[in-house]
């Protein structure tokens, strides 16, 4: 980043070493990881030591010293996901993209990071790709949902996939929503369930709202006034 | 618009009310991140579609709002008046919930929930049995407001507690208040909230620091996160009356909230209540009109590490340092951020307060066990066939929680134990599900109640891969400023990875014992004072797993794969294909109708077979 | 505040001691003669408390709770530290295992694990360390010298004393002070006729040679901020401690004994 956007990140937290990691995540979001000469001028503007601000760079898991891929693939980890098979779809990632938790691949394509628990256990084993929430994985459905990344990142046709829970989570005799999945019976897909925010969108500061403005998402802000210019009689308030 | 003075807010409260018609009728459709994650947005997308497009013969309201709780049903929509309770709906659903239910009143029957057991199917929320045996107070607004919208709040009643604090009590009298709720603190440590407070006022410092700790690590849990993202101004309300209570005429204060930097859906919906509260003066200087009452807060964030959300760990990072713990032999509440007493408690914990403050200290201690008052909000998770979250008064059973609100285990398996209190607690087998939820109680039995996370396992599930799971979680969040901590995981961790793997040996039960009481003793601070627990209690409980992996070198529950075998039954076996063609490293070939051969060094033991299969074909050894 | 003068009395290992509020259970053991054993404490430091070596075991009334006595400071009467029970020397031994376990490869630990009977250790162990990283090297960097040359990098397992971006730092001024506190002697402290190395920081620092016997005698960096924070004379600036002080001693016998 060049020195005066550095400088004003600095200033609109008010030069405060309080919110060195708020910081961090900006200049992070942008560059996809933290730059050493960044983290060195941001040093310098906060009158903190380098080596605390290296301490603090190296120390947070958030934060990466090395540059990201452009998919990362986060595998949550939490317990109800491990109790329902999380390890074994991350090894099967690991073994697909042929690198381990915590790494990118050569060619910065892919990165593979966990996470512990991103509160979706109704639909564990979960792994996040940006926005997109891939559900009910098993090791299976890891190369489907890698094709799908591909796809949409070659700015594929928006495949509508479906997902249906594994066939053992039937057996309750409750009525599961695969009953109304519109997909051929024999095949499995994966559901690209699409929830606005667990990357980077919003943030207390101006770059956010011009962020929002350029987001395409309708849940940016989830409000009842949304249907102000509704055609009923009378508001909805 | 800023209030000076409780006779302000209430003429604002007056006429949002009156300006609200509760017989109109209201769509709620839940915004929680599980019904997100089902696909709530396309919900509410195609509501709004639909009623743009079309209009509507009634005039009605819809919100998208926080999490409702009952997340394995979702995506949630109730419709309002009659309290009509939709699971699962679809976003082609929408038209016909709009004709029919909201339009006519008349009942979507493919659309309710249906109870398993009865096989009923319950139009009403209240009465389907997983809301029915909870106790709502905390978590209960969430579907009847807008997160974002201040003036919701108010309407249901929001910041008359707070008018209430400053106009009507001294800060003396809410702390006695709090005293003698007995308040305890909903992170997991459970320290009476009051006494916290008192202690603080008492200390000696120049400046105060009250702060909201929503660094919710324990994974498993999103009470906290459903409490910032459905209904933040409960959370904000409780932490200025405490502000209050704790600084006016004493020390000037300043507040702040942690929040885990994996929500950033709570960090902007707090961070837009936070705004509007300063619009309506409700923050800032002269709240409500309270001469000399100034308080404001901050929003932080993490940055990725469980270890934050121990106080002087997190405060540490307040302060622009790494999230390291320090002794806390002199505690926080005298000198914490910048040596200055601070008041940390958690967001549950804050939200309790207005419920306090309103209706007394007696009405919330009707509710609970004698050491264990008001309810609790749980996470209930896992093998469960309710997943979601839950509040709970004290003292409901384990059993009932498993059973009667969780529905029982998924795919009809056999319940074997349950856990509670994240990485720091201990799983509880099912000898003692008539346990109460109590404080005491739990850490009585080695466990304890911890944020909330309540992780239901079956018999699926090894109890050693589980002791695993937990110290490997706390070898990575470690600060590894202690010896204990820091080498005393790792050590205890090989040798379960050695017995997970086949290399178990008679001393290692005794070892690991030991190993486990030395870290709970030395450790510097909670986290690895409490690492020991998740081992010591499944040592405890579940000895006989231990001792199978040890001596015969097998995982009873078929998890450990290094000692799990699958076989396929030549005999049972159909030649459906169904296996093969599940099998992630083509292990399984075999052609039509003839018997399936599994190529046991491709094989990677993940049982997709073993549950794919129709005909119990796949033997698992 | 009034009560940071109260006298308190206490009992260390059943032996009455009176000490001033907030004094360490360390400080107050030294005052009877109780040995208590240590590895990351230093006294010109504040106690950092991250060994766990230095346990004792306090006791109020029925409760009993094992503490870290180089920073547990004592705020009222009547506790009782005990110093070697049954507890304690099963945990100590256990910690010191683990230490050893860690730096199986320093002499300094081997011969600390030694005075209490530990040769040997099942646990896992590590290879080529020697780093118990109690913290004293970055704490006096940073508290004492005031520079931060120096600090930790990463978390658990992965914690390390490095210097930031594994980069030479222009903060060290090559002073020594991390060399001379590391209670293993891992940092390597080497002068060479005009350089002074500290291998492990990436330090490489010209010396100021003395300007009677040629021997470098300390770093140019080092006197340079020396001289910012104390008014020093020329004669300190330019020569070894050794031919300084005969220098000072030749000049009180010229001026007759007095400077």
């Amino acid at each position: 980043m060049d020195k005066k956007e550095l400088e004003q990140i600095v200033e609109r937290y008010n030069r405060s070493q309080g919110q060195i990691i708020a910081i961090l995540h900006e200049i992070q979001d942008q560059e996809r990881y933290l730059p050493e000469n960044d983290l060195r001028y941001v040093a310098e503007k906060l009158n903190m030591p380098v080596a605390q601000i290296y301490h603090i760079a190296t120390f947070y898991k958030a934060f990466s010293l090395k540059p990201k891929g452009r998919h990362i693939c986060n595998v949550c980890m939490g317990t109800a996901c491990h109790v329902r098979g999380a390890p074994l779809v991350l090894e099967e990632l690991e073994r697909k993209l042929g690198i381990k938790a915590g790494d990118t691949t050569p060619d910065m394509e892919y990165s593979i990071t966990t996470v512990n628990c991103l509160g979706a256990c109704a639909l564990g084993p979960v792994v996040v790709v940006g926005k997109d929430y891939y559900g009910n994985m098993t090791p299976a459905k890891v190369e489907r949902m890698l094709k799908e990344i591909k796809a949409k990142s070659n700015g594929g046709a928006k495949t509508k996939v479906q997902s249906e829970p594994d066939e053992d989570d039937d057996s309750t005799g409750e009525e599961k929503s695969t009953q109304e999945i519109t997909a051929p019976q024999s095949e499995v897909k994966n559901e690209k369930v699409v929830e606005a925010k667990e990357e980077p969108e919003p943030k207390p500061s101006s770059v956010k709202k011009e962020r929002e403005k350029k987001s395409s998402k309708k849940f940016s802000k989830p409000s009842s006034k949304k249907i102000a210019g509704a055609k009923k009689k009378g508001g909805k308030k | 618009m800023r209030f000076s003075s409780p006779a302000e807010l209430e003429r604002y409260r007056e006429k949002l009310r009156t300006g609200y018609d509760p017989s109109q009728p209201y769509i709620a459709i839940c915004g929680g991140t599980g019904c997100l994650a089902l696909g709530s947005a396309e919900v509410r997308q195609a509501f709004e579609e639909a009623i743009s497009k079309n209009g509507l013969k009634v005039k009605v309201r819809m919100k998208f709002t926080g999490c409702h709780g009952f997340c394995e049903k979702g995506p949630l929509v109730v419709i309002h008046p009659q309290e009509n309770l939709y699971v699962s709906v679809k976003p082609k659903d929408v038209l016909e919930i709009l004709e029919k239910t909201v339009e006519q009143g008349e009942v979507l029957e493919n659309l309710l929930y249906k109870d398993p057991l009865t096989k009923e199917k319950i139009a009403r929320e209240s009465e389907v049995p997983f809301y029915k045996h909870q106790k709502r107070l905390v978590f209960g607004m969430n579907g009847m407001i807008d997160p974002q919208s201040i003036d919701d709040y108010i309407r249901i009643g929001g910041y008359s507690a707070l008018s209430k604090a400053l106009y009507q009590m001294s800060p003396e009298q809410i702390i006695s208040e709090v005293k003698k709720a007995n308040l305890r603190g909903r992170g997991g440590g459970g320290f009476p909230a009051g006494v916290k407070w008192e202690t603080c006022r008492e200390a000696h410092g120049d400046i105060r620091y009250v702060i909201i700790n929503a660094d919710e690590g324990d994974p498993g849990a999103y009470m906290d996160r459903s409490l910032l993202e459905g209904n933040p101004h409960s959370v904000l309300e409780g932490m200025i009356i405490g502000a209050y209570a704790i600084a006016y005429g004493v020390s000037p204060v300043q507040g702040y909230i942690y929040v885990r930097h994996e929500y950033p859906l709570a960090v902007q919906y707090f961070t837009k209540a936070v705004e509007t509260a300063r619009k309506y003066g409700l923050l800032g200087k002269n709240i409500l009109g309270k001469e000399g009452f100034n308080f404001d807060i901050q929003i932080n964030q993490g940055g990725g590490a469980f270890v934050c959300g121990e106080s002087s760990a997190l405060m540490a990072s307040l302060e622009g340092k790494p999230g390291e713990p320090r002794a806390k032999y002199v505690h926080t509440v005298h000198k914490g951020i910048y040596n200055q007493p601070s008041n940390l408690n958690n967001v549950e914990t804050w939200a309790n307060v207005p419920l306090i403050i309103n209706n007394g200290a007696d009405w919330y201690r009707a509710m609970g066990t004698e050491g264990s008052k008001g309810t609790k909000i749980f996470s209930l998770v896992g093998k469960i066939n309710n997943t979601g979250l839950v509040e709970v008064p004290m003292g409901i059973t384990l059993r009932e929680i498993v059973y009667e609100i969780g529905g029982g285990i998924r795919g009809g398996k056999k319940f074997k134990a349950v856990q509670t209190g994240g990485p720091s607690g201990g799983c509880i087998p099912e000898s003692m599900l008539d346990l109460p939820v109590d404080y005491d109680e739990l850490t009585k039995v080695g466990s304890m109640m911890g944020s909330g996370g309540m992780i239901v396992m079956d018999e699926d599930t090894c109890m050693v891969d589980v002791a695993r799971y937990f110290l490997d979680f706390l070898k990575g969040e470690s600060c590894g400023k202690c010896t204990p901590c820091r080498e005393g995981i790792k050590q205890v961790l090989t040798i379960l990875n050695r017995i997970c793997e086949g290399g178990g040996e008679e001393k290692d039960l005794a070892r690991l014992e030991e190993l486990g009481n030395a870290i709970h003793d030395c450790a510097l601070c909670a986290l690895g004072g409490t690492a020991a627990n998740p081992l010591l209690t499944t040592l405890k409980y579940f000895r006989s797993e231990y001792e199978t992996h040890i001596r015969d070198k097998k995982c009873p529950a078929g998890v450990c794969r290094a000692l799990v075998v699958y076989e396929i039954d030549a005999e049972k076996c159909t030649g459906c294909m169904a296996c093969a063609k599940q099998c992630p490293q083509n292990a399984i070939t075999g052609e039509k109708k003839k018997p399936h051969i599994l190529d046991q060094s491709k094989c990677i033991k993940c049982g997709i077979c073993y549950t794919t299969c129709k005909f119990d074909a796949v033997i698992r050894k | 505040m009034e009560q940071e003068n109260k006298i308190l009395q206490v009992k260390i290992n059943d032996k009455p001691v009176s000490v001033q509020y907030g004094t360490t259970v360390l400080e107050a053991a030294k005052k009877i003669g109780v040995e208590i054993p240590t590895l990351c404490y230093h006294p010109a430091l504040e106690a950092y408390g991250v060994c766990r070596v230095c346990i004792v075991e306090m006791k109020r009334g029925k409760r009993s709770r094992i503490v870290t006595s180089c920073n547990y400071p004592i705020q009222e009467d009547g506790l009782e530290f005990f110093t070697n029970t049954e507890r304690i020397q099963r945990d100590r031994k256990i910690v010191i295992e683990m230490l050893l376990a860690r730096c199986w490869d320093s002499p300094v630990i081997r011969e600390f694990a030694a005075k209490f009977g530990i040769y040997d250790t099942d646990l896992e162990k590590t290879k080529n360390e020697q780093c118990m990283l109690c913290g004293l090297c970055v704490n006096v960097c940073r508290d004492l010298i005031g520079q931060s040359a120096i600090t930790f990098e990463s978390r658990g397992v992965d914690r390390k004393t490095v210097v930031p971006f594994h980069k030479p730092s222009d903060a060290c001024i090559g002073c020594g002070a991390c060399a001379y506190v590391c209670p293993t002697g891992c940092i390597k402290l080497e002068n060479l006729p005009q350089e002074r190395v500290i291998e492990r920081w990436q330090s490489e620092l010209p010396l100021l040679t003395c300007k009677i016997c040629g021997k470098g005698f300390g770093t140019a960096r080092q006197l340079e901020i020396l001289k910012e924070k104390n008014p020093l004379t020329r004669l300190y600036l330019t020569t070894c401690p050794e031919c300084r002080e005969k220098e000072l001693a030749e000049k009180m016998i010229k001026q007759g004994g007095v400077l």
